[in-house]
């Protein structure tokens, strides 16, 4: 934090000063012994060893983060808890996973290709679409496989008076960057007349991966800060954020083992979001009749801040929709 | 407003360390501050500090641009504009009655398919419309006499000389140069409606030397200059493109020259190159003047898992496809 921008609390004289001797923000203010910042000052300023000593500590103040009662904390998420928007996927066992996939929080959908991460996304959102007339959701498409075809024909399946307007309300972006990302991210900043109720990032996968790296740690800080910004927006404006994540392979050293998958972008990228949701296919229990070809997925949750962990449950899809089993 | 991070923005380097060491670290911090008290504060030239702040009054700076706005809403991409006739009537009957702006389509085949002439067909088309059109073509496939000879037959309105800008792609490199700068050539003729790219495979067959990871890179480039293309300037893609083998065991699975039980023609570069909601078209010729057509993905199935009808097509003397 620049000492300019603390000047109501400080005097403009003592922040100019300061600035002659290169003690710009407060942590050059604060980290240095005060004896040395006076030395440095020159006697013409006349501000005195006492009026240094009360801008530091006024200054110490100022920057630190403030603290709250626990009573407090509670009440207000619980408060924010109410107020964000609800969102459910129509099938018991996997909305009580995670309570439904509202809230303040960033949740993960992680798996393997086909599993049908999209689709539970996609089911998820239009759901909430048509079921609220007033809501508007953002999808921000990493990698141009939006398909309106899929959103539209899983659309038909519901009806409601809000269904049609559906499609005028879901915003897709494009974005094949993380600075295209953060731009998507403002565009979509809720606005008076409509409710921001969801922002969608499918894949995440191909913005952060490219970054990380093995010799250099900016990637991985790069990483870090946008999934903070991710939550800091999601606990400001009590929108919920649903992240798509893509798998990579788990290194064995034998040789023998068989090739299992984990979630991408590395092992503390699962802290970094409030849930973790694990697809993955069952093949052994899916049917392909001529009318009702349908793929079963088991969902199941790897790590959450809210609710039990290590709970799974199954679902099917058919023609892009989800049902229960 | 959330606070961004300046690390976040396009700033060059020195610009970046300079906003750190004075202490800015959210985009909030820049707001209200003028361009001579940034320029004092970071002792850089007012260019510089005009530089700076410009980059950080987004999203107005990109609109003020007149840059294509990638957010839109569904509906909007659903929305399908008039349909232009492909020339040929199995095709149109295909793609549901033509091509309508915003799409996408590969065109594969063997050698001895009528690839580049249903392209020049669709390239007539949309000079028939008025439509301008930006043709490259990597392999002398369609020389620009040849066009000449065709669009000729259209008389003197509408002026196809014109509309119809032709260029040679001689190698990979060039080939993506052209990618690269795809936003820079459709903003400096923002009239283009169709980009035509023939026999697009050629230039990465002739580089057996790439890695897989670069070819996968470069072909990942390609389709997110396609997804920009269509989404921000309502441009319709053509590309035409060979085949290859693809071998593969008795179970279905992909295997190799020694297991595999039985070889299919598969278009060369795959799905990697194409967004999600292209059309991709084969031809399979049964003799030489007639064969089949058939649509091998749609954007509702991308993966090509329904089957679809095959239409057959026939090529007249003077070379047109019906």
């Amino acid at each position: 934090m620049r000492l300019t921008a603390l000047i109501p609390a400080l005097s403009p004289e003592l922040v100019s000063s300061l600035d002659k001797c290169g003690v710009r923000t407060d942590s050059d203010l604060l980290f240095r012994p005060v004896v040395e910042v006076y030395l440095q000052l020159s006697s013409e300023d006349g501000i005195s060893l006492l009026d240094l000593e009360r801008a530091v500590e006024l200054t110490a103040e100022l920057a630190s983060a403030p603290g709250i009662a626990g009573d407090e904390l509670l009440a207000q998420e619980t408060q924010a808890q109410e107020q964000a928007p609800t969102l459910f996927s129509g099938v018991g066992g996997l909305d009580n996973l995670l309570c439904g996939f509202g809230g303040c929080r960033v949740i993960e959908i992680t798996g393997d290709k086909q599993s049908g991460k999209t689709t539970l996304a996609l089911n998820v959102i239009l759901r909430h679409l048509s079921e609220v007339s007033q809501a508007r959701i953002a999808w921000i498409d990493t990698t141009g496989d939006f398909s309106v075809e899929h959103a539209a024909q899983i659309l038909k399946t519901f009806n409601s008076e809000a269904t049609s307007s559906a499609l005028n309300r879901l915003q897709v972006s494009l974005a094949f960057d993380i600075e295209a990302a953060y731009n998507a991210l403002e565009e979509s900043q809720p606005l008076p007349a409509t409710r921001l109720s969801c922002i969608v990032f499918d894949a995440i996968t191909p913005l952060l991966g490219p970054l990380l790296s093995a010799v250099s740690a900016q990637g991985h800080s790069a990483m870090t800060e946008f999934m903070y910004h991710l939550r800091d927006f999601s606990r400001l404006h009590s929108c919920p954020i649903l992240v798509i994540n893509n798998t990579s392979l788990l290194v064995h050293h034998s040789k023998s083992a068989s090739q299992i998958r984990k979630p991408a972008l590395g092992p503390s990228f699962e802290f970094l979001t409030d849930a973790t949701v694990w697809l993955s296919r069952c093949d052994e229990h899916a049917k392909f009749d001529n009318d009702h070809d349908f793929t079963v997925v088991s969902a199941k949750v790897l790590r959450s801040r809210t609710t039990a962990p290590k709970t799974d449950s199954m679902f099917k899809i058919s023609k892009g929709k989800i049902f229960d089993l | 407003m959330t606070s961004r991070p300046i690390s976040s923005l396009r700033l060059p380097g020195f610009a970046l360390l300079q906003l750190i060491n004075a202490g800015y670290t959210t985009v909030q911090d820049l707001q209200g501050i003028s361009v001579e008290a940034l320029a004092q504060e970071l002792k850089v030239s007012l260019s510089d500090a005009e530089a700076i702040l410009s980059v950080t009054q987004i999203p107005s700076y990109t609109q003020a641009l007149g840059q294509p706005a990638l957010t839109q809403s569904a509906a909007s991409i659903a929305k399908t504009s008039e349909k232009i006739s492909t020339g040929s009537r199995s095709a149109d009957e295909l793609l549901s009655g033509g091509l309508s702006s915003g799409q996408i389509i590969e065109i594969s085949g063997p050698p001895g398919t009528p690839k580049e002439a249903l392209a020049i067909s669709i390239v007539k088309s949309f000079v028939e419309a008025c439509q301008e059109v930006l043709f490259f073509d990597c392999q002398h496939m369609s020389s620009p006499a040849t066009l000449d000879r065709i669009l000729g037959t259209l008389g003197t309105t509408p002026d196809y000389l014109r509309l119809v800008h032709y260029s040679d792609i001689t190698s990979l490199s060039e080939l993506m140069v052209l990618i690269y700068n795809l936003p820079k050539l459709l903003e400096s003729n923002p009239q283009a409606s169709l980009l035509v790219i023939n026999s697009i495979s050629f230039p990465f067959q002739a580089r057996q030397d790439l890695t897989i990871s670069a070819r996968n890179a470069l072909l990942e480039k390609i389709k997110q200059a396609f997804t920009i293309a269509v989404t921000g300037h309502k441009l319709t893609i053509v590309t035409t493109s060979q085949l290859s083998t693809k071998i593969l065991n008795a179970d279905g699975s992909t295997g190799s020259f020694d297991t595999g039980a039985k070889g299919i023609l598969v278009p060369q570069l795959g799905l990697a190159y194409l967004p999600g909601r292209a059309y991709r078209m084969i031809l399979a010729a049964v003799n030489n003047t007639c064969g089949i057509i058939k649509l091998i993905s749609t954007p509702g199935d991308p993966h090509g898992t329904r089957s679809s009808c095959s239409l057959s097509y026939e090529v007249t003397k003077n070379g047109t496809v019906s």
